[in-house]
This record gives structure tokens, C-alpha cells and sequence, in this order.
């Protein structure tokens, strides 16, 4: 076929011109409804094809884990089960059944709901396997099941009042949503909540705790709170460089497991009170350390100055000791076997500006910025106004209060050197840079360290039962009277005992704060209330167990030091 | 004769992409339902694993461990960790290799390997 015929063939024919534009003209209709189609397919695609597992999870929870990954709370799926009564015939029998597989539930409670004529109630709103399998093989219409997400704490009571807890905010037959409400659930609210959560399934939010460690600690003190038949008690240890708290515990606990309700109805609501955090006390001789170092940072004074400690009276007041001290004492004596008298003059020495210099420096007049919200609205309780007799009782710790976060984190920024930190509930990266800015000289924290340990190796020291042959440890004891209630004053028989240290000195590493509220040793020949013989041994016990999970490494040097005395 | 011809071709050609686009439109569907299933098998292995973690998590709890260590002590002889249980370079027997060979002998197998 050449072209003159092929142009032949469409001229001499208009017919067929006709019929092939006709033709092309549906093929274009054909491939532009095609098009269209697709056009329409790609633009609705958003909308359609979201992938299955981003539609079905809406409301779920991140895990919080430790710093080594275990769980320390998950979210995991159950079933709540719900009735529609005009769906059941024989309501009786039912109703019977029902309090056969739930024994807590009320027979002619549940019987009324079936009869009074509402369409729905609520049966359960969460319901356990077994309980599931077991309304299921009731085989009765009626009873529908909705998927329910709950949180799970595998480890019970552990590090409760760290990880708080939660409460189902809003719910309906197929989701309940959940918020937290108190520590580590509620302060990372934001993060802990997701909305799409498929790509985020096994992410976690890794706090600073260690697992082992907390459980350690939990147990000792738990121990020792019964055997000094102690009312509460808390432990914090922390890491003194970055603030990182790698336990803390507060006694008596909860566990979230169980319902807010289901808790409150046998016990007192303070099991939920974070007495390490929120509670605010009166601390005792721990405060004795703070005006020396104020006086060693402003060179008033060495260690070996010596200062009168005979009873005095400042407005009106006395101000004697408990021991008999010689009429003057080195400030090393002072502090190692606790001289009031002497830490007053000390007080007196560096005034109040200089006392409250040095509270704001280790941050003991604001509330300490841990993550947590319990920590950020627990404000120390500080004098009214500072009259000389405040300035000498504070210098002891009496008229003023704080928690024992505070305690630690002022005795961390004195161990480490003298950097300011902010303790953190969060793993951090980086583990030992030093962030904070320099607030005190070097050598005033060497010299306080000197001290720290003096009172734990001097055979006077209030805390020598600390001596350890595996680390080298530092501290201060405190024992406050409890204010009364009832009488104006103090009780000479109710007491907070507290000590806060820190180890390994070779290395100073981390602060240990522990206290224990109402104590009485009555394991000696006569019943004791100081902290030297109700928390210390607490104290010495913790050290030698969780030293070792930490990774402190025992130093030869702690052995001479046990050795020779 | 061509007139035939062209009509053939065209018809069978619309024929085969009729064909054709039937076919895809059908494999379409059928991966998308094969997604969906994948999606939701991922998502039904994801609920088992954060089940079973959260049991191991519940079985490793300490106090558990505390127990069986105590319950199983005849056998096992698990004690707590103890500052003893630590013991310094000098204390270990590196028979013929001097202190010196004998630490690098260790930094080299403990290179990659990280403490907390």
C-alpha cells in the first residue's frame, strides 16, 4: 500500500472520516473517565487507605522503663463488658450466674438494673481473661464485650510514688482514654500520650532509676522501717555530677494495679504522698554543715578554728548541748560530734545574709526542679523573720523545713566539687558531664568532704557505725523533735531521723539521703531515737548492697581506714 | 480488506487493555487486602509482644527473683551481689603472662564491650 492510496482512502470516503472521528472521539471519552477515575482514586487516597494499624489504635500509652529498658509500666489490652437487658429473658438465673463469676457484685443490685427497664449498663469496665472466657461460655445474648487498653505496672509497689499513676479520663464500649495523675504519668502527660501510636509501639520513656537498685532499696528500707517500728521513711540515692536519681523511695507505697477506690476504702489516703518529695521536715544537725561551708567559702574560719561551746542564751532562749564539749572546740570537733552551741556561734559568725547565701547557692529556699510536679510545688518552709535565735536554730536545723530532695541535692552540690545541679527522674545521655555552673570554691567542697568523713571514721563521729571496709563514705546525722500537735513545743519522744552521705570519697560519686519518721531502736539496752543508731545502720546496709549494683568498685583504702582504728 | 484489518487490531487491542486494566484492578485489590492483613498480623504480633514483655517483666519483678534465689538456695546458692564479690587485677592468677601482658590480654577482649 503506498501513500497516495492511503490518502485516497480517507478522502474519497467521508464516511469513514466520520466513523474514525467518532471512534477516536469515544476512545478519548473512554481514557479520560479512566484518568479521572484514577485522579479521583489518588486524591481520596489519604483519606482511605491510612494503614490498618494507625486506625484501629487511637488512644494508647508509651511505656516507662528504667535506665536499662525493663518496664516499669505498660499498656496492655483487656475487655469490659457491658448488658443490654431487654436482650435477656431469664434475669434471674442470669443475674445468678453473674455473681457466680463476679462475687463481688450485688445480686438484687444487678437484678434491679436488669429489670428497671435501661437499655445498657456497664457490667465491669475491665474485666480479667478468665472472667471474659467465662462470661463468653455463658452463651448468653445480652452480655457484648468492648476492647478496653489498661496500664500495667508489672512490678507492683515499685518505685510507685516515681511512676504514679492514672485514671480513665472519658470512656465508651471500644476505648477508654487515660491520663495520669500523679508522678512520672502525669509530668510527662504530653510525651506518655499518643494519639497514632503503630510507629511508636515499643517506644519508652527511659527514667534514671535502676531497677535493681530501687528494688534494693525498697526492700532495706521496708526492713528497717518495721524493725524501728517506724511510721514512714524514704531513701533517694542520686548521682552528684548530673542529677540523675537512681532510687527513690518513699514508705509506705501503693500499687497502681489496684483501683484509687479499691485502695483508699482499708488504708489511709497518705500512701499516696511522696514523703521524699513532698514532704517537708524539720532536718536537724544535717543542717550544721551549711553555715561552715559558708564560712570556709568567705575564709571566716578553718577547720581547725576553735570556737567557744559553752551555753549561751540569745533572746531569751538557751542554747546548750546534749554532751559535754570542752569550753572551746575545733569546728572539725563541731561537726563530728554534732555541737549545737557550737554550730549556733557558727550561724551567728556568718549571719544571715551569709546563711541565706549559702541556702540559695544549694537551692534550699525554692522548690527543687524535678520533673515532677509533686517536687515543683513543695516550697521549704523558711523562718518568718531572722532574728539572731532563728539564725542559731536554723544553723541546726530547727525553724526551718525541707524535703530530703532537698537535702540530697544541697549535699551533692557540696560533694561534687561545687556545681550546681537539678536533679532529673530522666536518663541522660551523656553520664557524668558536669552541667551546672561553678557556686562554690573547690577547696570548700574538699574541705567539707574532709568532714563528711571525719564524722563516719572519728571514734566520736555520730556515725561511726557507718564505718565500712569496702567504701569510703561521708555524712552527716540529723535527729529533729517532731512539733506537737496538741502541746506548744516539741515531743521529746517522737522524732524525724535522717542522714545524708556520700560515697565513694575516693571518687565521690553519689549523694544518699534516707530518713525514717517516729523511729525507736529498742534493740540496744535502752530504746534509742537518734539517727545514729536507727538510720544510720539503715544506711550502711543500703550502701553495701546497692554499692555493688551500681558498679562503685570497693577500695582497698576503706579497709586501712576500718583496719587501723 | 485493510478496513478489517484496522478494526481487528483496534477491538482486539481494546479487548487486551480491557484485559489488562482488569487485571491490575484486580491484583490492586488484592495486594491492598494482603496489606491489611499484613497490617493487622503486625499489629496483632505487636499486642503479643507487649503482653509478653510486660510478663517477663512481671516474672523478673525482684522480689520474685528474691524468693526463688531463697527457695532454690540448696541448689543454686544465689546470694545477693557483695562489695566482696569484687576482686582487684593483682588478686588473679595470670600464670605464666607478667601483670602488664596480662591487663592488655583484658582490655583487648573487654574493648567493645560497655558498661552502664
Amino acid at each position: 500500500m503506498n501513500s497516495s492510496n492511503k490518502v485516497k482512502l480517507f478522502t474519497e470516503h467521508p464516511r469513514t472520516r466520520s466513523r474514525l472521528i467518532l471512534f477516536s472521539l469515544m476512545v478519548l471519552i473512554g481514557f479520560s473517565l479512566i484518568s479521572g477515575k484514577i485522579a479521583f482514586l489518588a486524591s481520596k487516597e489519604n483519606k482511605k487507605n491510612i494503614s490498618y494499624t494507625e486506625r484501629e489504635v487511637i488512644h494508647s500509652r508509651l511505656n516507662i522503663s528504667d535506665r536499662n529498658g525493663n518496664i516499669l509500666a505498660t499498656n496492655l489490652e483487656g475487655a469490659s463488658a457491658y448488658i443490654r437487658p431487654d436482650e435477656i429473658q431469664k434475669k434471674s438465673l442470669i443475674a445468678q450466674r453473674l455473681k457466680g463469676i463476679f462475687p463481688d457484685l450485688n445480686e438484687a443490685v444487678l437484678l434491679n438494673k436488669l429489670n428497671d427497664g435501661r437499655k445498657f449498663f456497664w457490667l465491669k469496665s475491665i474485666v480479667s481473661p478468665r472472667q471474659e472466657k467465662a462470661l463468653f461460655d455463658l452463651g448468653q445474648p445480652g452480655i457484648y464485650f468492648g476492647k478496653r487498653e489498661y496500664r500495667f505496672y508489672p512490678h507492683g509497689t515499685l518505685a510507685s510514688h516515681v511512676i504514679g499513676y492514672t485514671k480513665v479520663n472519658e470512656f465508651d464500649v471500644n476505648y477508654a482514654e487515660i491520663s495520669g495523675i500523679s508522678g512520672v504519668e502525669r509530668a510527662f502527660e504530653n510525651k506518655l500520650a499518643i494519639k497514632n501510636s503503630s510507629k511508636l509501639m515499643n517506644n519508652s520513656i527511659h527514667l534514671s532509676l535502676d531497677l535493681p537498685v530501687q528494688a534494693e532499696v525498697e526492700n532495706v528500707l521496708k526492713e528497717w522501717q518495721k524493725r524501728m517500728g517506724a511510721k514512714a521513711g524514704g531513701v533517694v540515692i542520686m548521682n552528684i555530677h548530673n542529677g540523675e536519681i537512681v532510687a527513690l523511695a518513699s514508705s509506705p507505697d501503693f500499687n497502681a494495679n489496684k483501683g484509687r477506690g479499691e485502695l483508699g476504702k482499708d488504708k489511709d489516703s497518705s500512701i499516696y504522698f511522696n514523703r521524699v518529695v513532698q514532704g517537708v521536715y524539720e532536718m536537724g544537725s544535717t543542717f550544721k554543715i551549711f553555715s561552715v561551708a559558708q564560712g570556709l567559702e568567705k575564709d571566716l574560719f578553718t577547720l581547725d578554728s576553735l570556737i567557744d561551746t559553752r551555753a549561751f542564751r540569745i533572746n531569751s532562749k538557751n542554747i546548750e548541748d546534749k554532751y559535754k564539749f570542752n569550753r572551746e572546740s575545733s569546728i572539725y570537733e563541731i561537726i563530728v560530734r554534732s555541737s549545737n552551741v557550737g554550730s549556733a556561734r557558727l550561724a551567728l559568725m556568718v549571719g544571715e545574709k551569709g546563711l541565706k547565701e549559702i541556702f540559695s547557692k544549694l537551692g534550699l529556699l525554692e522548690p527543687v526542679r524535678l520533673e515532677l510536679r509533686e517536687a515543683n510545688t513543695t516550697r521549704p518552709i523558711l523562718p518568718k523573720n531572722w532574728r539572731d535565735i532563728t539564725l542559731a536554730t536554723v544553723s541546726y536545723g530547727y525553724g526551718m523545713s525541707v524535703s530530703l530532695l532537698h537535702l540530697a541535692k544541697a549535699y551533692a552540690i557540696l560533694g561534687n566539687g561545687g556545681f550546681d545541679i537539678e536533679p532529673t527522674i530522666l536518663k541522660k545521655n551523656h553520664n557524668n558531664s558536669q552541667s551546672g555552673s561553678r557556686v562554690l570554691k573547690k577547696t570548700t567542697s574538699d574541705e567539707i568532704l574532709k568532714l563528711l568523713e571525719a564524722v563516719v571514721t572519728d571514734k566520736r563521729g555520730t556515725a561511726r557505725i557507718l564505718r565500712s571496709k569496702y567504701y569510703r563514705i561521708g555524712g552527716k546525722t540529723g535527729t529533729a523533735e517532731k512539733v506537737s500537735s496538741e502541746i506548744r513545743g516539741y515531743q521529746k519522744d517522737k522524732v524525724v531521723a535522717n542522714f545524708v552521705g556520700l560515697f565513694p570519697l575516693q571518687e565521690p560519686m553519689f549523694v544518699i539521703a534516707a530518713f525514717l519518721d517516729e523511729p525507736e531502736n529498742n534493740l540496744l539496752q535502752e530504746p534509742c531515737r537518734y539517727a545514729s543508731c536507727t538510720v544510720v545502720p539503715m544506711v550502711k546496709k543500703l550502701i553495701e548492697r546497692t554499692g555493688p549494683l551500681m558498679n562503685v568498685t570497693p577500695d582497698h583504702q576503706a579497709l586501712m581506714f576500718y583496719r587501723g582504728s | 480488506m485493510l478496513r478489517f484489518l484496522l478494526i481487528g487490531i483496534l477491538i482486539g487491542s481494546t479487548f487486551a487493555l480491557g484485559l489488562w486494566a482488569y487485571k491490575i484492578n484486580y491484583d490492586s485489590r488484592a495486594a491492598d487486602q494482603r496489606v491489611k492483613e499484613l497490617e493487622k498480623s503486625i499489629l496483632s504480633a505487636n499486642k503479643q509482644f507487649k503482653i509478653l514483655n510486660a510478663e517477663w517483666a512481671h516474672l523478673n519483678r525482684p522480689d520474685r527473683l528474691r524468693k526463688l534465689a531463697e527457695y532454690y538456695f540448696s541448689e543454686l546458692r544465689l546470694t545477693p551481689i557483695n562489695p566482696d564479690d569484687f576482686i582487684s587485677f593483682s588478686d588473679v592468677y595470670w600464670g605464666q603472662f607478667s601483670e602488664s601482658e596480662s591487663k592488655a590480654l583484658v582490655d583487648k577482649r573487654l574493648t567493645g564491650i560497655t558498661h552502664e
